[in-house]
C-alpha cells in the first residue's frame, strides 16, 4: 500500500513527516529501535533536500510516497531541485573532528541505517531518493510458535482419496495456508511472508489478495489458491498455489483454478496472468490447461528460486513466461505497433482474442517533459521502468535511470514498459537504440488497464537453454528473443 | 506537541525534546541560545529519534567550551556517534535516571 505526501520545501515540514514517519514504520511491524533508525534515515534526507536541492528557491515541494510490501517498508522522494550525485558528498571523520566539517555524514548515516539507499537520476524530470528496509517481524519458528501452528504431520505415503470442497479465503484461514505452506515446502518456499500467519491475515484482511482454499469435509485444510490484484490495473496474478502432498492427483489444483477464475469474473477483473517458472514446465502447463497464452518471456525475473523436489541446482536467475487469460470481451482498442514488433504483438493479440485496429501515427505531439515510473525489486534484483508520457527528454531521462541503476543495484535484468495506445511509442522506440533493449512481449491491461510493450535489457550472463518453455507459441517467442539477442551482443 | 520545552534559568537552558532532533528543533534551541547561557541540559527521554544536525549541533556546543547535560538519550544517539566515529573524542556529559535508581 502507497500513502503519498505532497510536502513544501520548508525546515517546517520535517517534524511532522518524521512523526509520521516513526508510527507508520511502527505500524509496519519495525520495532521501536528499527522505527527509530529509520526515521532518522528519513529525517537526514528530508532535511538534505530542504537544505540543499532549494537552497534558495520558495513554494518549492516535495514528494513523497511511503511504501509499504509485506516484506519491506520503502520511502520514495522525488524532487526537481539542483542536481546532486550523491557520491560527491562522502563523510570524512577527520575533517568532522578536525575542522568541523560534517559533510556527508547525513547519507553516511542513511546508508547504515537503511537495507538499500538509492538515488535515481532522472534528468530533467528531477531525483528520486529511496530508501528501503526489510521488515522481519520475528523468525519464522519464533512466529509460527507464537501463533501456535503446531509442526504439520509428514505426509503419508499413500494418496488419501477424500471428499472436499472449495470455498473462498477469508483472514481466518491464515493459519491454515501458513501450514499447507510448510507441509509442502518445509521452508524452501521463496515468498517468505507465507510462513507468517499475521501477515497472510493482513493482506486478506485488507483484500490485497482473492483466492480459494480447499477443505475436506471434516475441514482439514488441503489446498490453497491466490490472485493477487495489480495496484495499478484491473488484472491479478495467479500464484501461490499448494496442495498438501497427501492429497495431490485427485483434481484438487485444477478445481481450485476453475474457481479462481470464476473469482476473477465475479470481480470484473480484465484478465488473469501468471509468471510461470521456466525451470521445469509444470506451471505452464496448468496455466495452458486452462486457457492462457503465453505472451512473453521475462528473461532472469527472479532469484534463487528452490522448490522442492526440483532441481535445486539452478546455476541462474529464473527466467519466466508471462501467460494470460482475458476474462472479458473487448471493443477494438487502437495500438500503434512498432514495426520491428508488428508481426509477433499482432499474433500474440490474435491468440488472445483481444480485438485490436493497429494504426499509424499521423503525428504526435510530444509531453512538455518525460513521465516515467520506477518499481525495484530488491530481493530479485531487478527493476521495471514504465514511460506514462514522452517528452523531448526521453531518452536522456532514461539513459539517467539505467545509469543510476546500473551503478548502484547491479540488477539482473531491466524491463521497460512502452504504452501501446500511445501514438508516439512506434517512434521513440528508436530513440532506444544502443540502450541494450530487446523484446520481452506483450503486457496485456499491464498498467492503467492499457497495453504496454515489454522490452528488457539484461545485465548478466546466462545460458538460454536453460530456459525451459513448454507451450509451442512459448517458444516461438523464445525464438524470436534469442535472436535479438544474439544480434545485440 | 512536538515542539521542545524550554526553560531558561540564569546561565542555564533546559529544553525538553519531543518525539525528535532535527534541523527545526535546532534552530528553536539556536534562537534561545545567546552569548550568556553557559550550559545546555537536554532532556531526551521522549525522543525517539536524533539526526546529524542534532548531533552536530551538540558536539559544536560542547567542543566550544560550553557545557552539556544530556538525560536519556536513545539509543540511536550511541549508535550515530559509532557510525560516525565521534565516540572516541567525544564523551558527553550523560545522565540515565533509570540506571541511577536500580
Amino acid at each position: 500500500m502507497d500513502l503519498q505526501i505532497h510536502i513544501p520545501a520548508d525546515e517546517q515540514a520535517i517534524n511532522p513527516v518524521c512523526n509520521f514517519a516513526y508510527s507508520w514504520c511502527l505500524n509496519c511491524g519495525l520495532s521501536e529501535q528499527e522505527a527509530s533508525k529509520f526515521t532518522t534515515a528519513v529525517s537526514e534526507l528530508v532535511t538534505d533536500i530542504i537544505l540543499f536541492a532549494f537552497p534558495q528557491s520558495e513554494n518549492k515541494f516535495v514528494d513523497l510516497t511511503f511504501r509499504q510490501t509485506l516484506s519491506d517498508i520503502e520511502l520514495i522522494a522525488s524532487e526537481a531541485g539542483e542536481p546532486f550525485d550523491p557520491d560527491k558528498h562522502r563523510y570524512n571523520p577527520e575533517n568532522a573532528l578536525n575542522n568541523g566539517d560534517f559533510e556527508g555524514a547525513g547519507l553516511r548515516i542513511i546508508r547504515r541505517f537503511t537495507d538499500d539507499f538509492l538515488f535515481i537520476n532522472k534528468g530533467k524530470e528531477g531525483k528520486e531518493f529511496r530508501l528501503r528496509k526489510e521488515v522481519n517481524i520475528h523468525d519464522i519458528d519464533e512466529l509460527i510458535e507464537l501463533s501456535r501452528s503446531l509442526k504439520p504431520k509428514e505426509p503419508e505415503k499413500e494418496p488419501t482419496k477424500v471428499s472436499y470442497s472449495i470455498s473462498q479465503i477469508t483472514p481466518a484461514d491464515a493459519e491454515d495456508i501458513a501450514k499447507l505452506i510448510y507441509r509442502t515446502y518445509e521452508y524452501s518456499y521463496t515468498k517468505e511472508d507465507l510462513y507468517f500467519p499475521k501477515k497472510i491475515e493482513k493482506t486478506l484482511t485488507g483484500k490485497e489478495k482473492l483466492g480459494v482454499i480447499t477443505r475436506s469435509d471434516e475441514g482439514e485444510a488441503l489446498g490453497y489458491f491466490a490472485i493477487l490484484p495489480k495496484e495499478d490495473s484491473n488484472i491479478a496474478e495467479v500464484g501461490e498455489a499448494v496442495v498438501s502432498p497427501d492429497y495431490r492427483k485427485q483434481g484438487i489444483m485444477s478445481n481450485m483454478m476453475e474457481q479462481l477464475i470464476k473469482v476473477g469474473r465475479e470481480h470484473n477483473l480484465e484478465a488473469l496472468y501468471g509468471k510461470a517458472v521456466t525451470i521445469h514446465p509444470v506451471s505452464q502447463r496448468v496455466n495452458q490447461k486452462f486457457g492462457f497464452t503465453s505472451t512473453g518471456l521475462m528473461l532472469l525475473e527472479t532469484n534463487n528460486v528452490v522448490f522442492k523436489g526440483f532441481d535445486e541446482e539452478y546455476p541462474q536467475p529464473v527466467s519466466v513466461v508471462i501467460d494470460v487469460l482475458p476474462l472479458q470481451e473487448n471493443d477494438p482498442k487502437d495500438v500503434y505497433l512498432p514495426a520491428k514488433y508488428h508481426q509477433i504483438l499482432t499474433e500474440t493479440y490474435q491468440r488472445l482474442g483481444i480485438s485490436i485496429t493497429p494504426k499509424k501515427s499521423n503525428g504526435y505531439k510530444l509531453a512538455e517533459k518525460s513521465d516515467a515510473d520506477l518499481e525495484i525489486n530488491y530481493s530479485d534484483s531487478t527493476s521495471d521502468i514504465i514511460v506514462n508520457k514522452y517528452g523531448p527528454d526521453f531518452k536522456s531521462v532514461l539513459r539517467e535511470m539505467l545509469n543510476s541503476l546500473l551503478e548502484q543495484e547491479n540488477p539482473n535484468a531491466i524491463y521497460l514498459d512502452l504504452p501501446l495506445e500511445n501514438e508516439a511509442t512506434p517512434l521513440q522506440l528508436k530513440e532506444l537504440e544502443g540502450l541494450g533493449f530487446i523484446y520481452c512481449g506483450l503486457a496485456p491491461y499491464f498498467h492503467q488497464d492499457a497495453d504496454y510493450l515489454r522490452l528488457q535489457k539484461i545485465c548478466t550472463s546466462f545460458d538460454f537453454d536453460l530456459v525451459d518453455v513448454h507451450s509451442d507459441f512459448g517458444q516461438q517467442i523464445k525464438s524470436f528473443i534469442t535472436n535479438e539477442y544474439s544480434k545485440n551482443s | 506537541m512536538s515542539i521542545p520545552k524550554i526553560h531558561r534559568e540564569n546561565a542555564t537552558l533546559t529544553v525538553k525534546i519531543r518525539s525528535g532532533f532535527n534541523l527545526w528543533v535546532k534552530n528553536i534551541i539556536t534562537t534561545h541560545t545567546s552569548e550568556e547561557i553557559e550550559t545546555l541540559d537536554i532532556d531526551l527521554s521522549d525522543c525517539n529519534y536524533i539526526d546529524t544536525e542534532g548531533i552536530i549541533f551538540l558536539y559544536e556546543w560542547q567542543q566550544n567550551g560550553r557545557n552539556l547535560q544530556l538525560k536519556n538519550p536513545p539509543e540511536v544517539f550511541f549508535e550515530m556517534l559509532d557510525i560516525l566515529e565521534l565516540s572516541d573524542s567525544w564523551q558527553p556529559n550523560i545522565i540515565n535516571p533509570n540506571e541511577e535508581s536500580l
